[in-house]
């Protein structure tokens, strides 16, 4: 007979809740049975589980269920309130692209004209435009700013009149063919096609501008989808803290 | 109930499949607050704050006994509790009644299938082994509750307390002896049914 161990008492324990592998149990089972202070510790811990098992159980006071509030959790957000948000997100943000439009628009229309370059690069081709062809054709190189003003200085309206005879006097010139003649209409031919380039009719420019009809209707649109998408989410949230207070 | 598919849909973030498996083990959590802490109300708070903290983290849960893993819960919340408990003043063990005197059988232990005399025996083997828990240290308590007051095996102990099997052994081993000890001053108070009841003998 020996004191019990702790080991021992460890032992016992785990063989009252079958927690010991079957190889020691029968071992421990014989030494129970030889040892009269092992049987004691058997007994005395057998009793004492037994009566922890014989507590009686309570029932909860009261659910513990949680509430949306207390899991933190919102209320889904139903499929038309996102639908309506994003419609009156599109059309708020095309209403602002509007807007940006007619600015950009208006900016364009009163900026200068702008002459276009043709190669010749630069601003003194600006004065050019403003005056007519020259009297004889000029070989187009480049350099536009080199132009002698002097031949250019004439009128554009001149130049126009001046077509018109020239033309009759080429078809007038057209039965006796000389060189002299034939050289003019290349001459005038070459003159208009520079004037042609060189001074397109500048028409008066019209301002873009987003019809005031489709700004009003994109502002409804986006106060009224708004408003839905305000509205649904409210009643959901509402529905939804109904739901959670039964 | 389909217990891996409410905890499927609660992972999902469905509340009302979390609440019924609330429903399904608030008992038993209520009860290991209430022997580890010893107090109606503070148990009642324990398992409210176990419950929440298992839905916040309920996508932690990786499978195995969803019951060890309340139970981790519930045992934290009752040792965030104890902790409290130590910094601010106690309550009455007992609930009180108007006159600020203990009940000596509270309303809670009525069971309309028990006599007076049944009803006056279970509150007094439940007051015996609730002093004799109070006794033990925390750790102790918590093992010895969940293995003995629940029935949970040692690997459900072991997860529920976050501790190694061997500790779960010895510290059960240790806290039945203890408690042995400690019932023994209430062995002569205990009714007879309580009293030298063991099992079979191997």
């Amino acid at each position: 007979m020996t004191t019990p161990s702790f080991r021992d008492v460890e032992l016992i324990s785990a063989l009252l809740d079958g927690q010991l592998p079957q190889q020691d149990v029968a071992r421990l089972q014989l030494r129970i049975a030889a040892d009269p202070e092992l049987a004691a510790v058997y007994q005395q811990l057998s009793q004492t589980r037994a009566l922890l098992r014989k507590l009686p159980t309570r029932r909860a006071p009261r659910n513990f269920t949680l509430t949306p509030k207390m899991a933190g959790v919102k209320a889904p957000a139903p499929r038309s309130f996102l639908l309506f948000r994003f419609a009156s997100a599109f059309a708020s943000l095309l209403l602002v692209l509007t807007f940006a439009a007619n600015g950009l628009g208006q900016l364009a229309a009163n900026a200068p004209a702008a002459a276009p370059a043709y190669g010749m690069g630069g601003g003194p081709m600006t004065e050019a435009m403003e005056v007519p062809a020259p009297a004889e054709p000029r070989p187009q190189s480049g350099g536009g700013g080199e132009i002698e003003q002097p031949a250019l200085s004439a009128p554009s309206d001149a130049s126009e009149d001046s077509a018109a005879p020239t033309e009759e006097s080429t078809h007038s010139l057209a039965a006796e063919p000389t060189e002299s003649v034939e050289e003019i209409p290349s001459a005038k031919a070459g003159e208009q096609d520079y004037q042609s380039r060189q001074m397109p009719e500048a028409p008066a420019r019209k301002a873009f501008r987003v019809p005031g009809w489709l700004q009003l209707a994109l502002l409804v649109t986006a106060l009224l989808a708004g408003g839905a998408a305000w509205f649904i989410n409210w009643q959901a949230q509402a529905r939804f803290g109904r739901k959670s207070k039964k | 109930m389909n217990e891996s598919a409410l905890i499927h849909d609660a992972q999902h973030g469905d509340l009302d499949a979390f609440n019924r498996l609330v429903l399904a083990y608030q008992d038993a959590l209520y009860n290991t607050a209430l022997r580890i802490l010893g107090d109606e109300e503070r148990a009642a708070d324990a398992t409210q704050e176990a419950f929440i903290s298992a839905f916040r983290a309920i996508n932690s849960f990786r499978g195995g006994s969803f019951k060890a893993w309340l139970m981790r819960t519930v045992t934290n919340a009752c040792y965030d509790e104890l902790r409290r408990q130590k910094r601010r003043p106690t309550t009455p063990l007992e609930p009180e009644n108007d006159d600020d005197e203990e009940i000596e059988s509270p309303r809670w232990l009525a069971d309309s299938s028990m006599s007076p005399e049944e009803k006056f025996e279970v509150a007094e083997l439940e007051h015996a082994i609730q002093h004799c828990l109070e006794a033990l240290p925390t750790d102790f308590r918590a093992v010895v509750v969940l293995a003995d007051v629940q029935g949970m095996d040692y690997a459900e102990v072991a997860a529920a307390v976050h501790t190694p099997l061997g500790t779960v052994k010895s510290r059960l081993a240790r806290a039945r002896l203890r408690l042995r000890e400690c019932l023994q001053d209430f062995w002569e108070l205990l009714p007879a049914a309580f009293r030298l009841e063991s099992e079979a003998a191997p």
